[in-house]
């Protein structure tokens, strides 16, 4: 399994892997994002946008409505599944936005319950000193391996 | 006209019958809200699944329980006014679907209204506020400023870019391990603590002074959590400190709006305006420039049906009316 690990020490910088991470998307894909309140996952969300030829203002966070949806470069799929306990895909209704030809971003993707048919990009953002962080990218299958690869030999 | 509210867009399922003959002037004749913070505490937070569920359940007993408290029967609704957005929709649909039998049924027409169009209105309810007022409607979902200029017209002039200022309150909550609904505990809890006890950041969008960003002031709780400082804070002198912050950045740009639209009437409405603190004090700062605030009594800041009745009013008056065939929609705009 691939993983790339990355640094970022301000907000702007985790925009920015977020938009560079855009760049290699060709829709279809799906990325689950975990960390704790304040992480960053909006955050990295707002950078995916940008890289989407979205207004990041426009990103809002999506934990009341649970699904936001923009058109960009490709449609993205914001969906947060902070307020609820477990829920499976069915349940709310995922699974066409899970299988879109959009790219779909996940908070707290944790809350799913096992989905085996799921592949995805796991991204995990966790506090790494006052202002830092530190990003894991896990590729749940080879596609997502090839992104990670082309994005370390791009960015890094 | 007799007009009967129905709301289901979230947690709480409503019904409220409303008696207005010009549009804005209305008396409520019953409100009725079942809320589920009981099903959902168990859960820390929503479950939509389960949400829809209760609504099923709870929908037609609060009608009822509306209808009979204001003295009236079926046959005398002469409107029914629906919530159809924004919300959750399989929540949203409950009500919906409801209200469409009954419009159906009885034979009187339908308003779908906007959920947010309730927040602006539900002054209205209790208090001549003449137009244009500014509106700012904060709640778990929202935090917004808008102009309203007429009954319809409405104008977004700020919003908040990130959290809105209720989901701040409840995500703070939860990191202090406070429990759930996060607003009423902190409210409860700040009135014990000291305000100045915690410097936290209040964030300014850049270049665009009327809007909100509170996703900062959530992550700089979660690091001072995480600091050794925190061991030193109790939780009152915490709450204080960041109730106060919220309060703040809440209360700046609504004046700013209202000093640069030149607007002297300002709106305080939804869930987060039940807060005890933004009420004194967006009232104090607002009456040094001469300006005056209204806010709704809190069982009409909350999500209730009777603003939903109000804000279906002035169209079911006008002798406007929707087709049977609309539909409930999660991101509905104004």
């Amino acid at each position: 399994m691939f993983v790339l690990t990355l640094h970022s020490s301000s907000a702007r910088e985790t925009k920015a892997w977020g938009r560079r991470l855009a760049s290699l998307l060709n829709g279809g894909e799906l990325l689950g994002l975990s960390g704790e309140l304040g992480a960053g996952k909006t955050c990295f969300v707002k950078g995916l946008a940008r890289g989407l030829h979205l207004q990041e203002e426009r990103i809002l966070s999506p934990t009341f409505t649970i699904i936001q949806e923009h058109e960009g470069r490709l449609p993205l799929y914001h969906i947060d599944l902070y307020r609820l306990d477990k829920t499976d895909i069915d349940e709310l209704g995922l699974r066409e936005y899970l299988f879109s030809s959009g790219v779909a971003a996940v908070e707290w993707f944790e809350r799913l319950r096992e989905a085996p048919e799921l592949k995805l990009l796991e991204i995990r953002i966790s506090f790494d000193g006052a202002n830092c962080r530190k990003i894991e990218m896990i590729a749940g299958d080879d596609r997502y391996s090839s992104i990670l690869q082309r994005l370390q030999q791009q960015f890094l | 006209m007799l007009i009967l509210g129905i709301e289901s867009s979230c947690d709480d399922s409503a019904a409220a019958v409303l008696e207005t003959q010009r549009a804005g002037e209305a008396l409520v004749r019953s409100s009725v809200v079942a809320n589920q913070d009981d099903v959902h505490r168990a859960f820390g937070g929503i479950v939509p699944e389960l949400a829809s569920r209760n609504h099923v359940v709870t929908i037609l007993p609060v009608i009822q329980r509306a209808l009979s408290t204001a003295g009236c029967e079926l046959k005398d609704i002469e409107g029914i006014a629906v919530t159809r957005g924004p919300g959750l929709v399989g929540s949203l649909l409950v009500g919906l679907m409801c209200a469409k039998g009954l419009a159906h049924s009885l034979d009187v027409p339908l308003a779908g209204v906007n959920h947010l169009e309730g927040h602006l209105l539900a002054p209205l309810l209790e208090h001549r506020v003449p137009m244009p007022f500014l509106a700012l409607v904060v709640s778990g979902g929202h935090t917004s400023l808008f102009v309203v200029e007429g009954f319809g017209r409405y104008r977004e002039v700020g919003r908040t870019r990130d959290d809105a200022a209720g989901e701040a309150f409840d995500k703070v909550a939860k990191m202090m391990a406070l429990g759930y609904p996060g607003g009423k505990v902190i409210d409860e809890l700040a009135r014990r603590g000291n305000p100045k006890r915690v410097r936290l950041p209040r964030a300014r969008v850049k270049g665009a002074p009327l809007d909100f960003s509170f996703s900062g002031l959530k992550t700089a709780v979660a690091l001072f959590l995480r600091s050794e400082a925190a061991v030193a804070v109790n939780s009152e002198d915490l709450a204080a400190s960041f109730q106060e912050t919220v309060v703040e950045m809440l209360i700046r740009p609504t004046l700013a709006a209202a000093r640069e639209l030149d607007i002297a009437n300002i709106v305080l409405t939804g869930g987060v305006a039940a807060n005890s603190r933004l009420r004194v004090r967006l009232a104090e700062e607002a009456a040094k420039e001469g300006r005056q605030v209204i806010a709704p009594s809190l069982k009409y800041c909350t999500d209730n049906a009777a603003m939903i009745a109000m804000a279906g009013s002035w169209r079911l008056l006008g002798g406007q009316r929707d087709s049977l065939d609309i539909d409930a929609e999660a991101n509905l705009p104004l």
